[in-house]
This record gives structure tokens, sequence and C-alpha cells, in this order.
């Protein structure tokens, strides 16, 4: 059993509830404390320590040790398990303490971590688990270590723990497994046979006597391809067409005929669209998020790219670089490439950023460590077929990967930054490199959009202001005459202010609420014609003001004195208040003072207001007509600029922008974390690679070694794809073979570990590893030669024999019954019904206004590798039939046969429409099949259709009964349901 | 693409239709595994669980999204109306996770609700429900209940599926796998009415355990239909549906025979015979579910007793009491693990009160009675004995105001569940909070443990229900868990 608790028990003499690989929880340790008595506990003492003394610390054994044994030692007493580490049974034990650092320090009780454990209040940190100790015994804890932690001799040294044990294999050892030595292209073993892969299982065959299966028609043969390399099934007309390519009877010429058919099934696009789909799979690809079902706008890029990169048949080592490290490829010194290659090199480390993760975890260390370990484990299975993940917390317990190695690993991850934090984080997006017009186009639109916004801005705070009842006044604009403070005459020191609305201008006075009785301001009109006024004096109001501020009106008639209450808001537009209506006589007295006499707080000036009786009758109607007039256009204005903003955002969105991760300007090692706990730090580790292939290769150990200030994925590539490298061109041809071949050489395609599977055929996968690279990793050469293989052709039919000897076909004498997974399943289906929607460029398929992917209604017809992704709606046939979980990496799709998908295909209304699409793109009316005279050649036309081929007698027969009470629509539903259009033998 | 043949053989079908023929295929056709079948290829019947012998049969989960209020519904803590208003140091589990400090202080806030002593056992029960509180005789509560996580996403999959961040089985796939289904015509997994928020699908999914372990959703939390996805819900006497299927198997026939005896004709056989049987056989389950859904879907059977007793006929009611009658019906019906969800699709679910605490009584009134007719019914038709009744959130509340404001936040480190039923003791209380309710102090309880004991008490030792993914072997539990046998009986 490959079980981490008993692993951790069997060998390393952990308790199970050590530190979990996954979550780096706190350890819940077992249940039943177990009462030792006192003299139980001398038992635990070693009897081989001969330079003991005979001290006993009275105290230690009356109140302090009691409590130990009874509460500490289950889980952490060298004689019974050393959870996190950690012996409390001797001061010496206690003193060098565990992971978590020494558990006790005589001199700080609250850095005593085994005080601060009793204490209960780190929430991870709580000892004992099953429940807090009686607030007696954690005192007496508290001041036995307060006093020195003094104990009785027997206690001061401990008790020899058991030795730890590993049973990995380990580094010095690793090439004692296949995986881990070097490729060396193996002489192909001399035979008959044209392809080498037909030699080697020949060879194979004849030494087990497995009797190969004969080689099946060129019609199946053709269905396998279509299916394998497009991920269709064969139409009728293409396969009538094929036929005719074929029926020559020179065997050479027809071998010709053959390649020249696999070569057109490579040439097509459908090619790159089936096997970019392949390689979504292992890299978990997806355009949501399963949190809150956050959409990845950017995604798709990455899937074009795959596809582009399969039709093109780009060699797989510089796909492997691109996604690794294409951002630090980009912009190296004398770049010449172009624009379009120096986007995907970019739009390629999307490999790194779409993982599902949880962005709300709240502990932002162990969100940035968990999103880390899923890079490592998506990159470990992706390219070496490696259980990285196995690591994090403890040496992997089967391969020899120490550690070490996988902090090695996460350092030159966390050497780039995934996410930005927020309460939910935040994935990384980044304009992409364009051309210096394009990205002065997007430039210009910078420029309008934030110059827009300041107009925008200023216009919102006019309106704003003319909401809050015109809380900044223009003199020139006011009515009657009116005086600001600016203009006023000041005696002693006034203090300008502008931070209460409303005001006239720019401001106002206030005097500082010092020296009362000696500072005044006086405001005087330069003229005023004879006539009587209202007098009102404008101020910003607050709590801090005075409540009676004297101001003094000088007029025709004399001196009037108004107490002004400052505190309260002024009562006529938040910002007047009249002082009365005074008679006012050319060149006669016409001022007003106000002044801090007398005053019980800060005391305002702001301005006086002089209205004629014309200016008061006209002045409520034409104020409220103007403001309304005012606030009109203001609003207007708003919205058109608001448009303006709408429109040049959408300008600069069409900014492509890419799902990234953020090179860290200074990259750095990373410390282990003890068990995969964030907060439990030991040494650094320098960054780097397996030390499983690197020590057995000095030379590529020197050739990828990672410089302090570089950071590391650019290595991390070279390393990948190096030559010397056993694992990386053996994973990927295997996972080729096995999308042809229906499994693996290796049938553990993701796990190359010792607890893989070991190849039944190594030399055969070795020779198909070398030559693959000696191709330049092409990936159409390897598919090529696979196809065109005899194991490839053979039959699905066996010797009853060879079935006994070999049941799970690990040698390849025979062929194995492919079924159509979930994608291919959908886009035959639509092929069918003459629906599918094939060729031109295909951007994002997300619908506009997705905010998330919940319920998402799948509508079109594409196929199915351009669907939106989304990780909580995938489309219902993917979702029935298998399709790849997009939150893992899928090396291979689980195939199974339940109740739920013979309903979906049954009862499905996708399903019920395609067949209605079929029956309606048939010219015939075959709607009513008991006016028809030939039902017989309408059923072989719709088995055509679906099947690719014509029905047998008793299908007909089958169709005429069922045409007896249904419609010729029930027909085609049913022949999508069947086993032959499901399955290819 | 072809699987391992091990694979093959556990994730397919058998038991229809005759292997014999097939030679030497005939030995591994019986060890094929159907629908109903868990992980061991047995299917387990009765209490004779998969390790030792079981307590119960099944399960029915009521959950209750967004984090009920233990110091206002279950664990009254007086000294909150003594210190009411007052600012005292807490440790916050947020402001931990945050910025890994502690003892901020905050605003001690008195429960609403007045508590009452019920039944034999004199439990304490707020207002909030005071049909349940009839039962408390029936019930073990747990009040130290402690998990991991402090957001809703992480901790809503961590009481599902026992891991906070990684995608994991949930824990009815697991039963599913451990076990099989008691039913033949029906998913042996069933989460009616659930949210798409806060890991969604992924809470009754069966990550890498094979598809067929998965939960089958009924309804959605934001609807009232209840209905499983492509079932035509027709009556059985609808002839032109049971023609289709029979048409469809026909058609399957003629063309497997066709395989079969083309191999024979040339003297070979087929060994990819046992798949398409194992297809056959999908569509026949397929054809029984059809016809057996309208059955347990269809509440108009029941009387108007019973849909009163469920609250059914209440506005305020109906919704959650549909969905609690219809998980007695399944329950009858023999499907191994239901959950009854009480929530919604937003990011701050139903129970979620970080403001306004008295909201709670809405949803308390939404589902006291329909639980507390549940209970009844189950217990006067003998189901009790046999089925555990988990009623409980993915972590409690805190006992002070947030913010100053007018709810709580989010506690994982203390709160109450209760279980009735499947062999847990009854009338009985276990564990203890701080005497201000926050954190767990006595006889601590965490998830792991409590997904161990009910593990347990389905007759699975949560130790040894693994499955192999990816090179190693993976549980519920991961490498913790302890069965917490204070609490059964």
């Amino acid at each position: 059993m490959i079980f981490c608790s008993d692993q951790l028990l069997r060998f390393v003499n952990l308790h199970p509830s050590g530190f979990c690989p996954a979550q780096g929880l706190l350890v819940l340790a077992s249940a039943v404390l177990v009462t030792i008595g006192f003299e139980d506990a001398s038992l635990a003492q070693d009897p081989t320590d001969v330079n003991r003394s005979n001290h006993v610390d009275t105290h230690f054994e009356k109140s302090v040790r009691p409590i130990l044994v009874a509460k500490c030692y289950e889980c952490h007493g060298s004689s019974t398990e050393q959870n996190g580490g950690l012996a409390l049974d001797s001061l010496e034990s206690m003193l060098q303490g565990g992971d978590s650092g020494t558990a006790l320090r005589p001199d700080s009780l609250d850095e005593s971590l085994i005080i601060r454990a009793v204490r209960y209040r780190d929430p991870k940190l709580q000892m004992p688990p099953d429940g807090k100790l009686s607030s007696a015994e954690i005192k007496i804890l508290e001041d036995w270590v307060a006093a020195g932690a003094k104990v009785s001799s027997d206690f001061e040294r401990a008790p020899n723990a058991r030795p730890i044990k590993s049973t990995s294999l380990s580094v010095e050892q690793a090439r004692e497994h296949w995986a881990y030595r070097p490729i060396i292209k193996p002489t192909v073993p001399a035979s008959e046979e044209s392809n080498p892969i037909d030699a080697w299982i020949s060879q194979r065959s004849s030494e087990l006597e497995l009797v190969p299966s004969p080689l099946v028609e060129d019609r199946l043969w053709l269905r396998r391809l279509a299916i394998d390399l497009h991920g269709l099934n064969p139409t009728f007309d293409g396969l009538a067409q094929a036929d005719k390519a074929l029926s020559d009877r020179d065997p050479n010429a027809l071998e010709m005929a053959r390649l020249k058919i696999v070569d057109a099934f490579l040439e097509s696009p459908r090619y790159g669209e089936r096997f970019a789909r392949h390689w979504m799979d292992v890299v978990r690809y997806a355009e949501s998020l399963t949190l809150r079902g956050f959409i990845l706008p950017d995604a798709w890029r990455y899937r074009n790219y795959l596809i582009d990169a399969y039709n093109r048949d780009r060699p797989f080592d510089q796909i492997i670089i691109e996604q690794i490290a294409g951002d630090l490829l980009d912009g190296q010194a004398n770049d010449a490439t172009s624009i379009q290659d120096r986007q995907n090199r970019w739009i390629a480390t999307t490999f790194w950023a779409i993982g599902d993760h949880n962005y709300e975890e709240q502990d932002k260390k162990q969100l940035e460590m968990d999103a880390v370990d899923e890079q490592l484990e998506v990159m470990g299975r992706a390219f070496l077929a490696q259980t990285l993940g196995c690591a994090r917390c403890h040496d992997h317990k089967f391969d020899p990967i120490p550690t070490a190695d996988y902090y090695a690993l996460a350092g030159i991850l966390k050497s780039s930054v995934s996410m930005d934090h927020e309460n939910v984080s935040k994935w990384i997006r980044m304009p992409l490199p364009l051309t210096h017009e394009q990205q002065e186009h997007f430039q210009t639109i910078e420029k309008k959009i934030s110059a827009n916004k300041k107009h925008l801005d200023t216009l919102k705070q006019q309106l704003k202001g003319a909401n809050a009842s015109l809380s900044i006044v223009q003199s020139s604009q006011a009515d009657g005459i009116v005086i600001d403070d600016r203009s006023a005459k000041k005696v002693g020191s006034w203090k300008e202010s502008n931070s209460v609305k409303s005001y006239v201008d720019e401001g106002y006075l206030h005097d500082e609420n010092k020296d009362k009785g000696q500072k005044s301001v006086t405001f005087e009109p330069t003229s005023l014609a004879t006539g009587s006024y209202t007098v009102r004096l404008a101020y910003a109001h607050g709590d801090n003001r005075s409540s009676k501020t004297q101001v003094r009106v000088f007029s025709a008639d004399g001196e009037s004195l108004v107490t002004v209450n400052q505190k309260a808001s002024p009562p006529e537009d938040g910002l007047w208040i009249s002082l009365g209506k005074f008679r006012f006589e050319k060149d006669g007295a016409a001022f007003v003072i106000i002044s801090n006499e007398g005053a019980d707080g800060h005391v305002i000036a702001d301005a006086i207001q002089f209205l004629s009786e014309s200016d008061t009758t006209n002045k409520k109607l034409l104020s409220e007509k103007s403001d309304d007039e005012k606030h009109e256009s203001l609003l207007q204005s708003v919205a058109s600029a608001e448009k303006v903003q709408k429109e040049l955002q959408k300008q600069l969105d069409m900014q492509p922008m890419v799902q990234t991760i953020r090179a860290e300007k200074n990259p750095s090692n990373i410390p282990i974390h003890v068990r995969g706990s964030v907060h439990r730090l030991g040494e650094v580790v320098q960054r780097g690679f397996l030390s499983c292939i690197n020590s057995h290769e000095p030379e590529l150990e020197a050739q990828t070694r990672i410089e302090p200030h570089s950071n590391g994925r650019l290595e991390l590539a070279k390393w990948i794809v190096a030559p010397q490298n056993p694992l990386t061109a053996r994973v990927y041809v295997n996972r080729i073979w096995c999308h042809l071949m229906g499994q693996g050489i290796v049938t553990t395609l993701d796990n190359f570990g010792t607890t893989g599977q070991a190849p039944n055929h190594p030399e055969l996968l070795d020779w198909l590893a070398s030559e693959f690279v000696a191709h330049g990793w092409s990936t159409k050469w390897l598919v090529r030669t696979i196809v065109t293989s005899k194991a490839y052709r053979r039959s699905i039919f066996a010797d009853a024999q060879a079935i006994e000897k070999d049941p799970d076909n690990g040698y390849f004498a025979r062929s194995n019954l492919r079924r159509l997974d979930s994608e291919s399943l959908r886009d035959s289906m639509l092929q069918s019904s003459g629906e599918l929607r094939l060729g031109g460029s295909v951007d994002s398929t997300i619908r506009n206004g997705t905010s998330a992917d919940y319920r998402y209604q799948h509508e079109n017809n594409l196929r199915s590798v351009y669907m939106p992704w989304f990780r909580n709606a995938l489309p219902p046939m993917i979702r029935e039939f298998d399709g790849a979980n997009p939150s893992f990496s899928i090396s291979q799709r689980n195939r199974s046969t339940v109740a739920t998908q013979a309903l979906a295909m049954m009862n499905n209304p996708w399903v019920r429409d395609r067949a209605k699409a079929l029956i309606g793109s048939i010219p015939e009316n075959l709607n009513n099949p008991q006016d028809s005279h030939t039902p017989a050649s309408q059923i072989e036309k719709i088995f055509q259709r679906i099947l690719g081929r014509s029905p047998d007698a008793s299908e007909i027969a089958w169709g005429e009964e069922l045409l007896k009470t249904s419609s010729f629509e029930e027909l085609a539903h049913q022949l999508f349901a069947s086993i032959d259009f499901r399955y290819a033998p | 693409m072809m699987v391992p043949r091990r694979e093959l053989l556990r994730s397919s079908a058998c038991g229809f239709g005759a292997l014999a023929a097939y030679g030497l295929l005939n030995t591994t056709s019986c060890a094929i595994a159907d629908e109903a079948h868990g992980s061991l290829g047995k299917r387990i019947v009765g209490l004779e669980g998969l390790h030792h012998k079981a307590k119960a049969k099944r399960v029915i989960f009521l959950f209750m999204q967004g984090g009920i209020s233990q110091v206002d519904s279950f664990d009254p803590k007086p000294i909150l109306d003594m210190r009411d208003g007052e600012m005292i140091a807490f440790d916050d589990a947020r402001e931990f996770a945050n910025t890994r400090k502690l003892g901020g202080t905050h605003r001690v806030m008195k429960s609403p609700w007045a508590f009452k002593q019920y039944g034999q056992c004199g439990h304490w029960v707020s207002n909030l429900f005071p049909n349940i509180a009839q039962h408390v005789d029936q019930l073990q509560f747990v009040h130290s209940m402690h998990t991991e996580g402090v957001a809703h996403g992480p901790s809503t999959l961590f009481m599902h599926c026992g891991s906070l961040n990684t995608v994991r089985p949930s824990m009815g796939s697991w039963t599913l796998y451990g076990l099989g289904s008691e039913n033949e015509n029906l998913p042996g997994f069933i989460s009616i009415a659930p949210s798409i928020g806060n890991g969604g699908f992924r809470n009754h999914g069966s990550a890498f355990l094979p598809a067929r372990y998965q939960g089958t959703p009924l309804g959605k939390a934001s609807q009232g239909d209840l209905r499983i996805e492509n079932i035509e819900e027709l009556a059985s006497s609808d002839n032109s549906q049971t023609s289709r299927w029979q048409l469809q198997r026909q058609l399957q026939q003629i063309q497997l025979q066709r395989l079969i005896k083309n191999s024979a004709a040339s003297d070979m056989v087929f060994p990819s015979a046992d798949e398409l049987e194992s297809l056959i056989a999908s569509y026949e389950l397929a054809a029984r579910m059809q016809t057996a859904s309208p059955e347990i879907f269809n509440l108009s059977s029941e009387s108007q007793e019973t849909l009163n007793l469920y609250g059914i006929d209440r506005k305020e009611t109906e919704t959650y009491g549909k969905r609690c009658l219809l998980a007695r019906r399944l329950c009858e019906a023999g499907v191994r693990y239901i959950q009854v969800n009480y929530g919604d699709d937003t990011a701050n679910p139903a129970w979620d009160q970080h403001s306004n605490l008295p909201k709670h009584l809405d949803h308390a009134t939404a589902v006291d009675r329909p639980v507390s007719g549940l209970l009844t019914d189950l217990q006067r038709r003998g189901l009790l004995d046999d089925t555990i009744v988990w009623f409980g959130s993915e972590f409690g509340r805190q006992p002070y105001a947030e913010k100053n404001g007018t709810g709580r936040d989010h506690n994982p480190g203390g709160f109450t569940v209760w279980l009735a039923g499947g062999g847990f003791k009854a009338g009985n209380s276990y564990g203890q909070t701080d005497e201000f309710g926050q954190l767990a102090i006595q006889n601590k309880v965490h998830m792991h443990d409590l997904h161990a004991t009910i593990l347990h008490q389905l007759g699975i030792d949560h130790e040894r229900l693994v499955y192999r993914y990816g090179g190693r072997d993976f549980r519920l539990t991961d490498v913790y868990g302890k069965v917490v046998r204070d609490i059964l009986v």
C-alpha cells in the first residue's frame, strides 16, 4: 500500500498524525490517553546510561512529570512515537525540540512552545489535542519553566531513540530503476518487418509464443485513423473516396497510397485540434476557476497556441521550453523574432497560470505554496512522469526524490509570482508584446482615457456641487452684489480655509478661535445705488463655530447688530443667512463688519451679498431656472463623457492580454518547509533539479546551474529537454503511443517512478524516444511511424491462447476496442447532422458579458476543443462521457459505462436536436414514413450518414420495425446511441 | 483509449446477459461490478459492513450552508449576556490566517434568542429551533467540533471532501465506493438542491474515483424543481418510452452479436465483448431508473398528515419540507448517501450572517419544522435505527460582533453539530467550547474525526478505505481522523 500514514508508521516511526502532505494541517493525535503511573515512567529510562547521578527534584517528580507522563508521552515519547519529531521525555530532547524548533526555553516562558501549546491560544498549536489541560496543570507547567525547568537527573539525557529508516531508492542507486537510466538508442532486431515497431513487437510475440492478430481491412484502418488523428468518425463519402485510392492491387502502390492518406490526415487542421486536446488534458486547461466561477478570459490563446503548434508540427522541445520559460526568452538581446512568435512565447506560459487555485484562502503564504505545489505537480506529471508532490512533506517514500529536491524546484517557481494578493487574490494578466504601431495605438487610447477621466471627474465634481445646492458659488455669477472675503479688509490674523462646503469663490476665513475681540473683517461694496437691499451673510457652518458671531451692518439708518449662530446650517441655499433688509444711499455708509468679539467658537467670514428689491423677486425663479439648466447640461456632459470613456475602454480591451506568471525582480532560494508547513521553515536549498538525474550527469548539472540572479525557469526548461534527461522524451512518446494504441508501453503514463508499471517493450520505447529526438521532436513523424505499423492495423479479435497469455494486451499482439471519447462523440454527432462548423480562426468563444461560469449554456456548433472550457459548467456531453476533469493533470481519460450516459444518449434534448437536424437536412421528404414507398432506401441513407456504412438485413428489419411506431428522427436518434456509432473495432 | 484491464473490470457492469460463451472470460466476468457495487466488487447489503459490522446503512446529511451560530442555537453561554457589549481580546481565526496575529479586541454580543431546557436530557436549545428541540432526547450533540479553513470555499470543501484546496472525492462518493448501493434503480449518492457556489459540484464529485461514484444532483439550490437530469418522468405505462429502450437494446444486440460472430468465423474470440455487455446493462439500468423515478419523486401519494408534518402546507417551510420528505423516500428506496442542502448560490450563503444576526431566524424557521418532521417520520417508520442523520454547517460563528457590527464572523475553531440514529447515542452531549463558546477545548472533535466516526458506523474503517491515484493511496481522512467512540452506543 502506498499510503503516507502507513509509510510514516512503518518506516519513519511517526504517528499518522504528522503533517498532512496536502494541507499542512496540525496533528490530531490518537484519542485515548493512557494514564501511566509515576513508577511506570521510570521504566522508560535507559538502563545503559551509566553516567547519571541520583539527584531527585521533588517538585518536578510530584507535579510536573506526572502531567507529562499522562498527557504527552503517548505521542511525544522516544519509546512510543515522536510526533512532529518531538519527544518530551528528557530535558535534552525538549531543548532539542522537534520540527517546530525547541520546545523549551527556560529563559522565556512565552517562547517555550510547550507552554504555548498548552495555553491553547494559538489555533495551530494546541496540545494535548483532545482537550485543554486544567488551568491548575497549565500553571504548574508555566511555573516550572519560569523557575528554570529543573528536573531530576534521570530526566536530563535522552534515552536512545530508534533510528529513522528510509526505504526509498537512494539518489545514488537511482539508476537501478529503468526510467532513470540514460536513453541509448537500441539496435533494431533483424527481421523482415520494415517498421522497427513491428520488428520489436513480433520479436517479443514470438518469444512469448503469442499469435499476432490478423491485419484489418482498410475500411477499419481508415476509421481508426479518422478517430485517432482527427477525433471524428469517418464520413460515408470520405470512406468511399479512400476506397478508390486504395483500389490498387500492387502492394507497393498500395503502401504508397496508404502513406498518402496518412499524410493527408496529418495535413488537415483537424489533426492539431485533436492532438492539442490531448495535451490540454495534461495541462488541466480551463477557462474558469471552480472558485466563484471566475472567468479566465485569456486562456483561449493558449489553446490556439497548442493547436497551431501541433498543426505546424513545431518541435516539441521548443514547445516545452516556451511553456516553461517563454516569457524569459522574450526580450533577450538581439531578439529578431517576429511579434507573433514573441507573443507565442508569452502565451505558452499560461501553462503555469491556469491551476484551479483557491484564491480566497486567507493564509496567503499557504496559498502561494499550494499554487507552487500544484505547478510542480502538473510539471512533474506532464514532462517527467514523476510524483513530485510526495516530496513536499518528506523524502519520497519510493522514488529517489528527497524533500530538498522538491524545494530546489519550488524555489524556481517561487521566483515568479503567480498572483497578487487581495481578499480573493488575483491571477496575473499582462499585455502581450505588440508592434511599435500597435503599441502606440494603445498608448494613445490610454492617454485619451486618462484625459477623459480627468474631464469626467471634474464634471462629476461640478454635478455633485450642483446637487448639494451650489455648494461652491462664484461671486461673479451670483445675484446682486457679492463681496468675497478676498476683497474684504481684515484686522488681525485670519486663516483661509476651504475644508467645509459651502462657500463663495475659493474658500472662507476663520479666526482660528483666538484673540477674541481683536479680529474683524469688513465687507464694503465699491458702490451701491440708493435703495433698499436684503443683506445676506455666507458662512460655512460647523460644530466648532461660534454660536453668537456678531455681525454689524452699517446702513443709511445707522448701525445694526445681528448675532448669527454659525454652528447652524445657513437657512438659504445651504450657504446664506439673511441679516435683514436695509436702506442704503449712494456714497453713504454701506459696509458690514464681522468681528470675533464675544464669540464662543470659530468665527467664519466668507462673503456678504447685497440684493436689491428686483434681485430678490427674480432671485428664486432665476436661480432655480439657471440651476436646472446648468444641472441638465452637466448631466448631459457627464453622460457623453461616460460614453466616450466606455468606447475608449472597449478599444483598450482589444489590447491582447495573456495570463501568465511574473518573474520576480529578486529571485531567491527557499527553505525546506518542514512537513510541508509554510510556517515551519528549515534549511535553505539551492535552486536546482532532480538529483537522481543530475548526480549521475555532472555535465548536465554544470550546464543548467542556476546563478543567484537568474530566475531559474529557463534553466529548468533546458534541463527538461536536455538529451541527458532520461525522462522527457520517453514520457512524451509513451503518451502519443497511448493515444494511438489505446494503452501506453508504460501503462502508468504519468508515473515512471518505482511504483509505476515497468515497460514490456523497453527497447521499443527507447528506440521511439531516441528517434523522436533525432527527428527534431516531430510529433507528426512519431504519429506517422506508429499508424503505418502493422501493430496499428491488427484486429481486436485474437487467438484465445494469446488472450490467455497476455490478457492486458501489454505486448500489442492485437488491437484494443476504440471508443469515441466525449469530444469525438459530440463532434461526430454534429458532423453526421451536418451542423459541425469547421475552419476559420476561432478566438474566445465565451459569450460577451459572462461574468461567472455557473450554468453556462453551451450553444455553439464548433468542435468541442473550442468550446468554453468551464470548470463548473463543462459542456454536458463532455461532462457526461468522461471528459477530463480540468482541475487535474489527466493523462488518460476514464472510460466509464454508467446509466447516466445511457440516459443522456436517449433523453438529452441536445441529442434529439441532432437527430432532428439530420433528418431535416436530408432533401427527400422523410417526415412521414407511412407515406414513403421505400422506407428501406431512407433507412439506408440515415445509416450512411451516421455509421458511414449501409445497414445489413437485420438492421433494415430493425429499422422497419421501428418505423411502424416511430419517426425517422427517432431512427437517427437510436443510431447515435448504438454500439457502432460509439465504438470502433 | 484502452484502460488497463483491471480498471475496466472495475468500471464496467455485469450480471446482465450471458458471458459464459466467451471461453476463459467467464472466470473473470463474475468479478465485474455493476453500478450498484462498491470498491471490492461486492455490494454490501444489510448491516454486514465493509470492514466490520455496521450500525447504519445510510446517511442523511442536512447541510446548513453558511455557518449556523452555535451560541445562538445549541451551545448557550450565559457569560455573553453578562458581558454583552464589553470589548474583550479574542483569538480570531480570520485575523490569524491573514496576519498570524492573535488577541484583537472584539465586542461581546449576546444572543438575541432565549434558551430553554428540553426533554429528559435537559439540553438547552434556543427559540430558533422550537421543533427540533422536541427531539433532543434522540440527538447526539457534539459541541467541540473544529475544522480547517476560514472562508466558505475551503471549509465547505473540507467538510465534504476532507481537503481544503486540492480536489478530492467527496464523502458520499467514498461511501458509495466502499459500500455500493442498495438500490439498482437509482443512483446511490444523491445531493438534493446543491449549491453551485463554494466548491460547487466538487462537493459531491468523485474526483479521481470512477465516475459512477459521483453524487447525482437533484434540483438546484436556487429553484424548487427537484429532478434528475435526463430522466424523462413518464408514467411507467407509457409504451412509447418502454419500446424506445427495447428497440435500442435490440439494435445493440444485433451489433454485438455481429462482432462475436465475425470473431468466431475466423476462429478467434472478441475480448471486449464484456465491455459491450456492460454498455447494454447500463441502458437496462437507465430504463429501470426512468421507470422507478416517478414513483419516488411524486410526493402526492403522501397523506396530508405527512405533508403537514414536514411543513409542506406552509409557505415558509414548503421548500425545505419537500426536500426532507424526498430524502425519506430516497432513504426507503435504499439510496446510500443523501444530502439535503439548505443554502444558495451566493458567496455569502444562507446562514452567513456577517451582519444582521436576527436573519438567522428566517433560516431557522425554514428548516426547523421540516427537520423535526423528518426525525419523527424516520422514527415512526423504523428507519432511524439504521440511518445516520447529520445536521450541521461547514463551521460555526464567533461569540462577538464582527467589526463591532450586528453580525458574527466565521468560526472554524468551535461549533456544534448533532447526529441522530445510526447507533449514535441519544440525548447526549459531547465536548465543550470555552466559556464564551468560541474555541473547542474539551473532547475536541475535528471534521476528520467526524468523517471517521460516520464511516465507522457504516462498517467502514476510514484508514482502510483507500484508492490509488497517481502512485499514492488516498483516503477521505488523509492521514488523520479518529473514531469518537464516546458518542456511539
